[in-house]
């Protein structure tokens, strides 16, 4: 075991995986995500490589990766934090093409991850609760609300092949 | 840590004058690496990624190659087989086999070059190994129809625009890094 | 909060400051300033610069969309054309992921291929940086030096797989292409040419006063600040942290391969500088190793060389080009999700792939060096004189088409 933090075993599912290089941390408590993840950085996990987020269309899973530069013991192996959001019950918002999820921002924890949450918040429609900043990164202005990446998203003219006359 | 203690500037004046002796050097002795193009040319190697045809007679017309096609340059176009065992344009096919038995239809694949991205991997994956490689790559055409051929024309391999220059090869060297030697 | 309103607020755009604020807004780009498409909004308190701001994304391509809506073989030359001076390693760390989703073990003579190109490419991303960071301090002796010295190299790749950069060689389970004949002869007068042309690099560029006037004490990160801000690669070790990829979680053949790590200690822009220049020195001695050491055998995988129709068989033992099974058109790897992390030339590539039994990728995720250096931006440079702001920028090797994929 890889993970040996008592407050992290107590409050989320752990399954390592050494072949894949995957240790997943699974948080079930939105609540509990900072704590897990303040744990996680005083164990010597210092910076996140990634965050994303992958959509089940009935549940969205918001997934953080990070890993550490000074701790050798953990140099080679990438902590997979991920929260499950259920999006079935959310409001729709009209400003919006499909409403936003809540979870909290971990910026505070590892400042790393200041840009990967702003790219997955215009991305998927993430509210990162606490991010200092959190603006689009890469689309245009006029692209917001739209969360190209989610798996509803449709682009009528996806697949046309260009062709000169 | 030395994180907080200030290097020094070394400031000297020999590193100045080494600096300026090695410009003056190749300002003498320069190092050019440049091909003259296109008085000369450079013979490309024989697994060189250039444009490519397909062989007909080989073709079964089983769609791989447009299916694997990162940016969907490939196009199946319909065909039917001759009796001599070429493959003709359908309407054309059609007339000659009338009365006949009836023609064979298969496919055969048409590359668009302005989408081409000259991966090869329709090669890689064709069964029949029915592609034909060619090292001609520097290819311009006048207007953008050019670019998507005809099967006929797509069958002929294109020819080396700079054939009549002078054909060099790369060769390592100490002193230039490159030098062009005249292809053997 | 309301987001929409933030979006639509140029705040650092001219906008009217509070009465009393002397500071003014500067927008640098986003047409060219240098090698970047990016605007780095600053604001400036005279000539010193008192916050920066990064605006990304005027070259975004939406790989990330047009990968997860293909086949999985056709991500290879999308995943090539966003890092186009480390294709290798984009390649290398793609089909890495795949590959452990697939459970396909790639035979050592591969994985020392593998390395082989991946080293060249480190060299020719390396040269790539240290040309760009020599217009961007007006020397364009070096520019023009680095790209030239970069051919040979380039040519070395043409040589090994028939083209000079999107090289498309790595397949899942090996390598496309065996070594040609007359290879290791070229490559190794390549190396010495390159090692003969540290002593003039030295003299015109890196102990060259001036260089060291624009360059030292600028853009100081130290230890600690390099790790809380994530930044990767040369960057990071510039700063004094020993972590290499390539020795943290091997991959391809750096198991087998003894080589360094080189460190600096300030932190600045010169160390940046320097750190490259030692990081092709390696790379040098790696290729040495790799060609001497290079193990006997097949170049794919049994599993993959087994699914090969008898054309296909008989196509490699005479040209020894591997061909694709139709397989490879067809993939539908089961339900499962798998990283790859692969040092390239600017840094660690990060990719996340997430498979669901479906013929296109669920979910890929791209995480490129240069987005981690982003990071850079909006911290180093505050405090620096704006003439600092090139040397800073040039020697953090930013590649914004990276970056913004």
């Amino acid at each position: 075991m890889i993970i040996n933090n008592e407050d992290i075993i107590k409050t989320a599912k752990i399954n390592e995986d050494e072949k894949k290089g995957i240790i997943d941390v699974f948080v079930t408590d939105v609540n509990s995500l900072k704590n897990v993840a303040l744990s996680l950085s005083k164990m010597g996990f210092d910076h996140c490589l990634s965050v994303t987020c992958v959509d089940y269309r009935s549940r969205m899973s918001v997934i953080w990766h990070v890993s550490s530069y000074s701790n050798d013991e953990y140099k080679g192996h990438v902590v997979q934090l991920r929260i499950d959001v259920d999006t079935s019950k959310l409001v729709p918002d009209p400003k919006y093409r499909a409403p936003m999820i809540e979870v909290p921002s971990l910026v505070e924890v590892w400042k790393s991850a200041e840009f990967h949450e702003r790219e997955t918040h215009e991305m998927f429609g993430v509210n990162f609760q606490g991010h200092p900043d959190l603006r689009q990164i890469l689309l245009p202005e006029d692209f917001y609300g739209k969360w190209p990446m989610r798996k509803d998203f449709t682009f009528n003219k996806s697949g046309i092949k260009y062709e000169f006359e | 840590m030395k994180d907080k203690e200030k290097r020094k500037l070394r400031g000297d004046v020999e590193g100045n004058a080494r600096a300026l002796a090695t410009g003056f050097k190749y300002l003498v002795e320069p190092n050019r690496m440049t091909l003259d193009y296109p008085v000369e040319s450079m013979k490309l190697a024989p697994n060189y990624r250039g444009f490519f045809t397909v062989d007909d007679k080989k073709c079964i017309g089983c769609s791989m190659c447009e299916m694997v096609c990162p940016p969907e340059a490939i196009t199946m176009i319909p065909r039917v087989v001759s009796p001599t065992g070429e493959t003709l344009p359908v309407q054309e096919g059609a007339s000659q086999e009338a009365g006949a038995k009836p023609a064979k239809k298969t496919k055969r694949p048409v590359v668009n070059w302005g989408r081409c991205i000259y991966c090869y991997f329709c090669f890689d994956i064709c069964p029949v190994d029915a592609f034909v490689r060619s090292n001609v790559h520097d290819l311009a055409y006048y207007n953008d129809a050019d670019y998507r051929p005809s099967y006929e024309g797509y069958l002929k391999l294109p020819e080396d625009p700079v054939k009549k220059s002078k054909k060099v090869v790369p060769r390592p060297d100490m002193k230039r890094g490159i030098k062009y030697e005249p292809a053997p | 909060m309301n987001l929409n309103e933030k979006v639509y607020d140029i705040s650092e755009a001219g906008s009217i400051e509070p009465e009393g604020d002397r500071t003014i807004a500067l927008q640098i780009g986003p047409s060219h300033p240098g090698s970047g498409h990016m605007r780095i909004k600053t604001r400036m308190d005279g000539d010193i610069i008192t916050k920066v701001d990064a605006d990304i994304g005027f070259v975004h391509r939406t790989s990330e969309w047009l990968s997860e809506r293909r086949q999985f073989i056709k991500a290879i030359p999308i995943v090539e054309r966003i890092m186009l001076p480390d294709t290798v390693h984009a390649n290398l760390a793609y089909v890495l992921a795949l590959e452990k989703i697939l459970n396909i073990e790639p035979p050592p003579r591969a994985q020392y291929l593998r390395s082989l190109a991946a080293e060249i490419n480190r060299i020719t991303s390396h040269l790539y940086g240290i040309g760009i960071f020599g217009i961007f301090l007006g020397s364009s002796t070096v520019y023009m030096w680095a790209f030239g010295d970069r051919e040979p190299f380039i040519d070395l790749m043409e040589m090994l797989t028939g083209a000079r950069i999107t090289n498309s060689y790595i397949v899942p389970g090996g390598v496309r292409w065996e070594m040609p004949k007359g290879f290791k002869e070229k490559a190794e007068s390549t190396l010495q040419y390159m090692e003969n042309r540290f002593n003039d690099y030295n003299d015109i560029w890196a102990k060259n006063p001036v260089v060291e006037a624009r360059t030292v004490n600028v853009g100081v990160v130290d230890r600690n600040r390099a790790i809380s801000l994530g930044v990767v690669g040369p960057n990071l070790r510039a700063s004094g942290v020993d972590y290499d990829t390539r020795k943290a979680s091997p991959y391809a053949a750096y198991k087998d391969i003894d080589f360094e790590v080189p460190k600096m200690n300030h932190g600045d822009s010169y160390d940046r500088l320097l750190i490259r220049i030692e990081e092709i020195k390696q790379s040098i001695r790696i290729i040495r190793q790799i060609l001497k050491d290079m193990p006997e055998g097949k170049i794919i995988a049994d599993s993959i060389y087994s699914q090969l129709n008898p054309v296909m068989k008989k196509v490699f033992e005479q040209e020894q080009r591997v061909m694709f099974p139709a397989f490879f058109n067809q993939m539908r790897p089961a339900a499962a999700e798998s990283i790859a992390r692969v040092e390239a030339g600017r840094g660690e590539i990060f990719f996340y792939l997430k498979t669901n039994g479906d013929k296109y990728p669920y979910r890929f995720r791209w995480v490129t060096p240069s987005f981690r250096n982003l990071a850079y931006f909006s911290d180093v440079a505050v405090g620096y004189r704006l003439a600092d702001l090139p040397a800073i920028y040039g020697s953090i090797d930013y590649f914004p088409p990276e970056a913004d994929r």
